[in-house]
């Protein structure tokens, strides 16, 4: 792409309305989707009865499907796919590594062990959040702290950390879910890893938002701190910035969103990671742009999935499934593009 | 700006790097510091841009102690150019540039139309202006070092710290680079550098401070400083100085292959 173009404001502002409106499209059309019809009269007419007296033209089925069974969806796979690929694109440049997302700094793997541990102690969904948060922020602080340790080659050490933290989480989740009990607990579990929308309902929003909202402000506004960070500490510093403060917020933010978005949908891998890259490739590296193409194109990406989740099999495939079709072939390309950099 | 540089000591671990260094540097001017590898000469702008806070001794700023000066007030006394790099992403030349202005503006703020100016200017000067919108790691390993001369610009500091700026460099880069270097002190910047060419002392520094085992053995003009006698003994091989062109520069010639033949 002509570089000139991808740094000019009208270039970038197009690109962010453009996002904006497939959004919005994508959004409305959604709650029409499903295997009970909504036809888009009955929904303007069941939304606007909130505020209008209108005479109801519809069942009250339709709008307890929509209110209940499609609106808590559509919201939270909108609010899930903007934290995890704004969580990515944060820690790419925190770990200065364009291959990170929180699958490899191990913030997936914690927050699915404090979940699957908050389902075995039954502690309820604010006890899953609680726990996923928890677990997530220790195996990232672990997984940097490991990562040092390599001095080398600090892309292999976060690799190596990455995998060696993951596994140890991944193994101790496969524990509980050997000791869970087979009956209740063990689906509950194990549906839950594999990342769903399907049962998603109002209260889980309720439950969401407010971490998601404390983790996604400071990521927007620390976007463009994020850039000077890739630079190393030692430059970071030199320019004025107090590297392990900003450091320490982005990795909390980063994390914070990760785990309430695990909590409340359960795993869904790679999205972190492909959508931060498909950003860049539209608007460049500056995170000043990067990071609310990200946040827009993730949103639109995980509703359109989950659209294609819930309509094409009678049993819905899980979201978790579907992405990693989606983007284990995109990370090889990847490998295959920038191989020649490790 | 005036730098002035008191007892300062740092160990890493047991192993003592600088001990007690004294030296002070008037504003304007090129300063070489010259010294074999692992004397300290790292360790000592660490230390001068708080990379290393943990030293003992003081370093002062026009006067005032830098350890009083929180990060960013620090940022806007002090540039440092890093050797030539490749970051982890590409950026334009211009957001490399942008980067520097940072301690300038807010916590939560990127850089506005003003910062943006600043960095422009900053490109024109080091003749990189046309380059603004390239990427960063698409350039050759000169025209980066000229990138991060321009950032150093861009931070509005009157003291710049460069860490052997012409390393990486081919010959006629570093020649190209140096001049800029030189050019820039005649306009009232204060700069720093370390080097390994006793030759570049001669040719563009002002002032030369010799670093040995963790101490300042020398410091003056090149002309009073460099002698055959202090690289035998810092360096530990045999040259012969030649003076060319009336003294007005001098140069280096390691001798013992020569005699050898």
């Amino acid at each position: 792409m002509n570089e000139k173009i991808q740094t000019s404001k009208i270039y970038f502002d197009s690109v962010i309305v453009g996002l904006t409106l497939i959004l919005a499209v994508g959004f409305i059309i959604s709650f029409m989707l499903g295997k009970y019809p909504i036809a888009p009269a009955e929904l303007f007419s069941i939304l606007a009865s909130n505020v209008l007296p209108i005479d109801q033209t519809w069942t009250d089925q339709q709008a307890v499907i929509l209110y209940h069974v499609r609106m808590p969806r559509i919201i939270l796979s909108v609010l899930v796919g903007c934290c995890l690929s704004a969580a990515g694109a944060a820690y790419q440049g925190i770990f200065r590594n364009p291959l990170v997302s929180s699958d490899i700094v191990g913030a997936s793997s914690g927050a699915a062990f404090g979940a699957a541990l908050a389902i075995l102690m039954a502690i309820g969904n604010l006890g899953i959040s609680i726990l996923a948060f928890v677990f997530s922020i220790g195996a990232v602080m672990a997984v940097g702290f490991l990562s040092k340790k390599v001095k080398t080659n600090p892309v292999l050490g976060l690799v190596l950390a990455g995998i060696m933290v993951g596994s140890l989480f991944n193994s101790a989740t496969s524990f509980l879910k050997l000791v869970a009990d087979p009956n209740e607990q063990l689906p509950a579990i194990t549906y839950w890893l594999m990342g769903s929308f399907s049962g998603a309902k109002l209260e889980d929003i309720r439950l969401a938002i407010i971490p998601m909202a404390a983790g996604l402000i400071p990521l927007f506004l620390l976007r463009w701190k994020i850039n000077i960070l890739t630079m190393g500490d030692d430059e970071a510093r030199t320019m004025g910035v107090d590297t392990k403060k900003t450091r320490a917020i982005i990795v909390i933010a980063a994390t914070l969103v990760t785990a309430a978005s695990i909590a409340v949908s359960g795993m869904i891998g790679w999205i972190g990671l492909v959508i931060p890259h498909l950003s860049r490739m539209l608007v460049g590296s500056d995170y000043r742009r990067l990071m609310p193409v990200s946040m827009l194109m993730g949103a639109s990406f995980l509703l359109i999935v989950d659209n294609v989740s819930r309509l094409t099999t009678t049993s819905e495939i899980p979201i978790g499934i579907l992405t990693s079709f989606i983007g284990a072939p995109f990370f090889f390309y990847l490998i295959s593009r920038e191989g020649e950099k490790f | 700006m005036s730098l002035k540089i008191e007892n300062l000591s740092y160990a890493y671990g047991d192993h003592m790097v600088l001990d007690k260094v004294n030296f002070t540097i008037s504003p304007g001017g090129l300063t070489c510091i010259l010294g074999a590898n692992g004397v300290g000469k790292s360790t000592l702008f660490r230390c001068i841009l708080r990379l290393n806070d943990n030293y003992s001794g003081h370093s002062y700023l026009n006067g005032f102690d830098s350890r009083e000066l929180s990060i960013q007030e620090l940022a806007k006394q002090i540039a440092y150019i890093p050797q030539s790099h490749a970051p982890a992403f590409n950026y334009k030349v211009i957001e490399i540039v942008l980067m520097s202005t940072t301690a300038q503006i807010g916590n939560f703020k990127g850089p506005g139309e003003k910062e943006k100016k600043v960095a422009m200017e900053a490109l024109e000067r080091v003749g990189m202006a046309d380059f603004a919108e390239q990427g960063y790691t698409q350039i050759s390993g000169g025209e980066r070092q000229l990138v991060l001369i321009a950032r150093a610009l861009a931070q509005q500091t009157k003291l710049i710290i460069m860490d052997e700026p012409t390393s990486n460099l081919d010959y006629g880069n570093q020649i190209r680079v140096l001049s800029l270097v030189k050019q820039l002190t005649r306009e009232g910047y204060t700069i720093i550098q370390s080097t390994h060419h006793p030759d570049q002392a001669f040719m563009y520094a002002d002032e030369v401070v010799v670093l040995e085992k963790g101490n300042i053995v020398h410091h003056g003009s090149p002309k009073e400083i460099i002698s055959e006698p202090m690289i035998r003994k810092i360096y530990n091989i045999n040259v012969e100085i030649n003076s060319l062109y009336d003294d007005l520069v001098r140069v280096t010639v390691p001798i013992d292959e020569l005699t050898n033949r």
